[in-house]
């Protein structure tokens, strides 16, 4: 079958391809073709579509709309297990590997030589030997066990598997992500071999160095569009980011200079409330982060995801282990080794970027929800009035306009823009002065969105200090005062939002002509 | 406990329909379920055993709710463990040990009935502790902490009784120890009846006291979990511990007196044991009391992944419990079957708490 195969010339085509969720689409009327023997990079933010269009490909989910053919034929996998089957292999993120079995037998899974299920040792040995050789790592026992195997091991394991499956389209997800230097240089290495034997390689990345080293043709997503797909000498850095990020800043943000203007806080005040970070480092990340904020100011902190700055937050609100420096606020420490419970009445608050999985108690109401932290304000010696909680949390609901039946109602049932308004009331409730907001608007319309804005300008009108975490640039060059840039834990210089350009926040997001940082990596 | 949604009146009425039904089934399923099995059973087994007529009498309904007193007692506390997303599979060993550690103290001791209770309910305070205290500390799962408590608890009786039941001395026995647990009212609980006033007096003989003891109990235990700040955050807790933690509750702690209250409320029953054998502490007594105590959450709504459980409910579990056993000897059903039977409700009643959170969660 794959010799008759290899005679047509390798060639995946997506025709017209569209997805929706809801009311959004994720990917529309978008064409694409991937050849064997290159490698073909995309490019894109966070939410450009990047990994609808994967799944798509890999049999995940199916398009609401286009065709894709595969060497000359329809390719309408039913699942990743079918796509596989005829061929097209992807490897995650996060890697799907048996931690507890071998590095042969997580490569010869479910595909072993065997005589009446009785598996042929020898044979499979030789055949995983075989694999791990196509990809010039002969050097890999093959009697480890997977978890003991670094990540950039594990992905060339990975890779070996979909060898094994056959694989003749390799879709890479952001492989590079958690690897060392010397790993992903062994990676582009044997993509180098990979393509020489006639497999297309899908490589999707945030770093554009790795892309300019690797790819053949680079394609830039934004919304869920096609930007441009063309050769890589077609391109330079600064054509790739502008393709990225063009997009202009609406009217979506509120005004900065209002509480200036109408003078609605006291300059005095205002002075009053600063909160510090004298290199702040956690277990891993961050790494020696300083920052001050003072009140009626926004800092943005952008980033890419898992550059370290969900891992700050969580630093400073106690959530992860401080392991050195200094916080102050309002020029009194807080004690590295404060709970989150005591930083909380000192003053810090904080919106979960994982909103289900953190954030909120999916199954508990509204009320529940947005008082768990101060219900003792509304009760006496234990005793919660049930009345009196109710009015505060039904008061939140009207003030936030937050659409639900009662504040009985489970969460689970609202929408995603008012669960993330729950959260929210529940963050103003604690009237602290330092307001943590990571991802305020993820997986929240625009409308919502719009409102968010305005409430968390409100907070800095009201003289506290915020502190916003985004993956989103534009959001974050419209709503905030201040800006720095995180890469690999460490924080950048911070500067107001006026002296930054997106292409120099994305460079230095995506590390490209900033080498300094990457000394002191462990 | 979720009130059924309102319909919004822009939907066509089919669909209105539709979901009418599913969320009046779902509260009948949450709130009525438990309810509805009670009935069940107890229908059940009068017409199995119509041509007998001794299951529907006064007196077998009362040594029913008498019988599941020591049930109930430990699943109040094993509600609380489960709604926090734990268990505690050591209850069994636990009232095993009150009943030893009682006796004892007034055997070797020679102490007074009530010095010799209160003895008998520290240990099993000490007992839920100890669990609660490892959990949180060591960071194991309560599955194996307390399935290593409920080998330990049972040894340690075993050893403080060497290996043999302590009779309590008979001069130490007070009069009320027997009427502790008698389904008739005894002697002294009808002179205190006749020094009450009218309605009073009659309203105490409707029950048996230990059946008094359990619903006063479970009242206290309801008002800890649904008025308390306490309460809402041992929910909170089970429901989703990242935010609970994320809201800067001391998850722990809470944990550990949610184990500690379970040890409490389990000595209670230790106790209810210990006056059930007239004051004898037996070491290998309640041995597979903890899943019958498990079995009565579950019926009553608990959920084994947390964040749900009902006081009544759990009330009502444990008297379908003692219903199954009491109606299977009424109605000549052999012990075999019995057993059978009782795992098949068991499994039967897990399905239905699937099922439940399956359409609550709207899929």
């Amino acid at each position: 079958m794959t010799s008759e195969m290899q005679s047509v010339e390798l060639q995946l085509t997506l025709t017209d391809i569209t997805k929706h969720y809801g009311a959004t689409a994720a990917l529309s009327g978008f064409d694409l073709e991937i050849k064997g023997g290159e490698c073909l990079a995309i490019v894109g933010e966070n939410g450009a579509g990047k990994s609808t269009l994967l799944k798509i490909i890999s049999g995940q989910i199916r398009p609401d709309q286009g065709r894709l053919q595969f060497c000359g034929e329809p390719f309408r996998p039913n699942g990743p297990r079918e796509a596989l089957r005829q061929g097209v292999a992807i490897v995650h993120q996060e890697l799907c590997l048996a931690s507890h079995l071998s590095v042969e037998a997580n490569i010869m899974l479910g595909r072993e030589p065997n005589r009446l299920g009785w598996r042929s040792a020898r044979k499979c040995r030789a055949l995983a030997r075989n694999f791990l050789a196509q990809l010039d790592r002969s050097d890999l026992p093959l009697n480890t066990l997977v978890g003991e195997l670094s990540p950039g091991m594990k992905q060339i394991v990975e890779i070996a598997r979909a060898l094994a499956s056959d694989a003749r389209v390799l879709l890479l997800d952001e492989p590079t992500s958690s690897l060392s230097q010397a790993d992903t240089e062994r990676l582009f290495q044997a993509i180098e071999r990979l393509k020489k034997r006639g497999l297309a390689i899908v490589f999707i990345s945030h770093a554009l160095e790795e892309v300019d080293r690797v790819a053949d043709r680079i394609a830039v997503l934004r919304d869920g569009q096609l930007v441009r797909v063309a050769k890589k000498t077609e391109w330079d850095r600064n054509s790739l980011i502008s393709a990225m990020v063009g997009r202009s800043v609406e009217d979506l943000y509120p005004d900065r200079n209002r509480n200036l203007e109408s003078k609605l806080v006291d300059p005095s005040e205002l002075a009053r409330i600063v909160f510090e970070s004298d290199s702040v480092s956690g277990r891993m990340l961050p790494l020696d982060v300083s920052f001050k904020v003072s009140g009626g100011r926004i800092f943005g902190i952008a980033g890419l995801i898992g550059s370290g700055r969900t891992e700050l937050a969580r630093v400073i609100m106690g959530l992860d282990p401080q392991k050195s420096g200094q916080l102050k606020l309002s020029g009194k420490l807080i004690s590295d080794r404060a709970r989150t419970r005591d930083r909380m009445k000192s003053g810090l608050g904080l919106l979960s970027e994982d909103r289900a999985g953190e954030g909120l108690a999916l199954n508990r109401t509204v009320e529940e929800n947005m008082l768990y932290p101060t219900y003792a304000r509304s009760s006496r010696f234990g005793l919660i009035f049930q009345s009196k909680s109710r009015q505060r949390a039904e008061g939140w609901v009207k003030r936030l306009g937050i659409k639900c039946q009662s504040s009985q109602q489970t969460v689970r049932r609202l929408s995603g823009g008012n669960q993330q308004k729950v959260a929210l009331a529940r963050l103003f409730d604690q009237q602290g002065d330092v307001l943590i907001l990571d991802e305020p608007t993820r997986g929240v319309d625009v409308g919502a969105k719009v409102e968010i804005y305005r409430m968390i300008r409100q907070k800095a009108d009201e003289g506290r200090a915020v502190i916003v975490i985004s993956s989103y640039l534009p959001e974050l060059l419209g709503l905030c005062d201040d800006l720095a840039v995180m890469h690999n834990g460490k924080l950048s210089e911070t500067k107001p939002v006026e002296e930054w350009s997106q292409e120099q926040i994305m460079r230095i997001a995506t590390m490209a002509g900033s080498a300094s940082v990457e000394e002191g990596q462990p | 406990m979720n009130l059924p949604a309102k319909t919004d009146t822009d939907t066509p009425p089919a669909a209105a329909l539709r979901r009418r039904w599913a969320s009046s089934l779902l509260s009948l399923l949450s709130s009525g379920g438990p309810f509805a099995g009670l009935v069940l059973t107890v229908l059940l087994f009068a017409w199995l055993t119509r041509a007998e007529g001794t299951f529907l009498t006064e007196f077998n309904l009362r040594t029913i709710a008498v019988q599941s007193v020591i049930v109930g007692l430990s699943a109040l506390g094993m509600t609380l463990v489960v709604i926090s997303g734990g268990i505690d599979l050591s209850v069994g060993s636990q009232v095993a040990l009150v009943t030893v550690v009682t006796a004892l103290m007034g055997r070797d001791g020679g102490y007074a009935m009530p010095a010799c209770v209160f003895a008998g309910l520290a240990i099993g305070t000490a007992c839920g502790f100890l669990n609660g205290l490892t959990i949180d500390r060591l960071g194991l799962l309560p599955f194996i902490v307390t399935l290593g408590a409920l080998q330990i608890f049972r040894g340690g009786a075993k050893l403080a009784a060497k290996n043999t039941a302590v009779y309590f001395p008979t001069e130490l026995k007070p009069s009320w120890l027997p009427e502790l647990m008698s389904i008739e009212s005894g002697p002294g609980l009808q002179k205190f009846a006749l020094s009450l006033p009218v309605p009073l007096n009659k309203i105490l003989m409707v029950v048996p006291p230990s059946v008094w003891l359990l619903l006063m109990v479970s009242l206290i235990v309801w008002i800890l979990l649904r008025k308390t700040i306490w309460g809402r955050y041992v929910v909170a807790i089970g429901s989703n511990e990242a935010t609970a933690r994320l809201c800067g509750l001391r998850v722990g702690m809470i944990k550990i007196s949610v184990y500690t209250l379970c040890g409490l409320l389990t000595g209670m029953a230790g106790v209810m044991q210990f006056a059930e054998m007239n004051g004898t502490g037996d070491p290998v007594v309640a041995s597979g009391l903890e899943l019958e105590v498990i079995a009565a959450v579950v019926i009553g709504g608990g959920s084994l992944a947390g964040g749900e459980g009902a006081i009544l409910g759990t009330l009502v579990g444990a008297l379908v419990m003692r219903v199954l056993k009491s109606g299977c000897v009424h109605a000549g059903i052999p012990n075999a079957s019995q057993d059978i039977l009782i795992g098949l409700i068991i499994v039967t009643a897990v399905a239905v708490d699937k099922l439940r959170t399956r359409l609550a969660s709207g899929h």
